[in-house]
């Protein structure tokens, strides 16, 4: 019987995120999650936490994240930061998908993915800590 | 990591690695900007070795879209697997841009 639980801690640096990435991924792949699942949960990881790494602080300093996956099912992620607050279930950054070519703002897809990707969303701030509950579609 | 390019029928064919995300896309955005500023008009990214694509990603196949439609040129996709052609059609890309099945249906419809 495989681990069904990943934690993975590790500082704000593009290339610790990127290793935290592959590492789910490797989790995945060899709990024999879905094609779908294994793409999806990278997705969503990177997606959320590239916003964090680009608009979460304001020093240079290293700052520990947390990342807690399970794969269920239903399968879900917990993320945890010390940056700005910040809720991701609050912002709305209206994706313009009908728009044409030229209308289209280049960004602000990552939290549409997201959304599109995932049940439910849950925020919460707690002393000083950001923490978002993902919860996967099954 | 690697992106190869090459030209065939008067097409640029990018073919980025196993994934087009935050750490790969820059470097397949420089090389499109770089093509389109030598004058390239016919590109097509074929993602024959790759597996995955985020909205960083993404964001180079948005800005070529557009670059290459102002210059009168032409853009396509080939080769998607089922998890990025289900990306692009969330994302809305599926719209906007055309996926071709194959590198030699691509050629035809893009090339001169």
């Amino acid at each position: 019987m495989s681990a069904t639980h990943l934690r993975l801690d590790f500082v704000n640096r593009p290339d610790d995120l990127n290793a935290a990435l592959d590492r789910l991924e490797t989790f995945l792949e060899s709990a024999h999650a879905s094609a779908k699942l294994t793409y999806t949960a990278r997705l969503v990881l990177e997606e959320l936490l590239t916003n964090t790494l680009k608009y979460g602080y304001d020093d240079r300093d290293a700052h520990p994240l947390r990342v807690d996956f399970r794969l269920g099912p239903p399968a879900t992620l917990r993320i945890e930061d010390d940056g700005h607050p910040f809720d991701p279930t609050a912002q709305a950054p209206s994706v313009a998908l009908d728009a044409a070519v030229e209308d289209r703002p280049i960004g602000g897809l990552g939290l549409h993915m997201v959304r599109a990707q995932t049940a439910s969303l849950r925020y919460a701030r707690h002393e000083g800590i950001n923490r978002l509950d993902v919860v996967f579609l099954e | 990591m690697s992106i190869l390019s090459s030209k065939k029928a008067g097409v640029l064919i990018v073919m980025p690695d196993i994934r087009l995300d935050t750490q790969t896309a820059p470097a397949t955005d420089q090389l499109i900007v770089e093509a389109i500023a030598q004058g390239e008009t016919r590109i097509l990214v074929d993602f024959a070795k790759t597996n995955y694509i985020s909205s960083a990603g993404l964001r180079v196949l948005l800005k070529a879209t557009k670059q290459l439609k102002q210059a009168g040129g032409a853009f396509g996709l080939c080769n998607a697997s089922e998890q990025i052609r289900e990306v692009l059609d969330i994302s809305g890309f599926a719209t906007i841009m055309t996926c071709y099945t194959s590198l030699d249906e691509a050629l035809q419809a893009l090339g001169v």
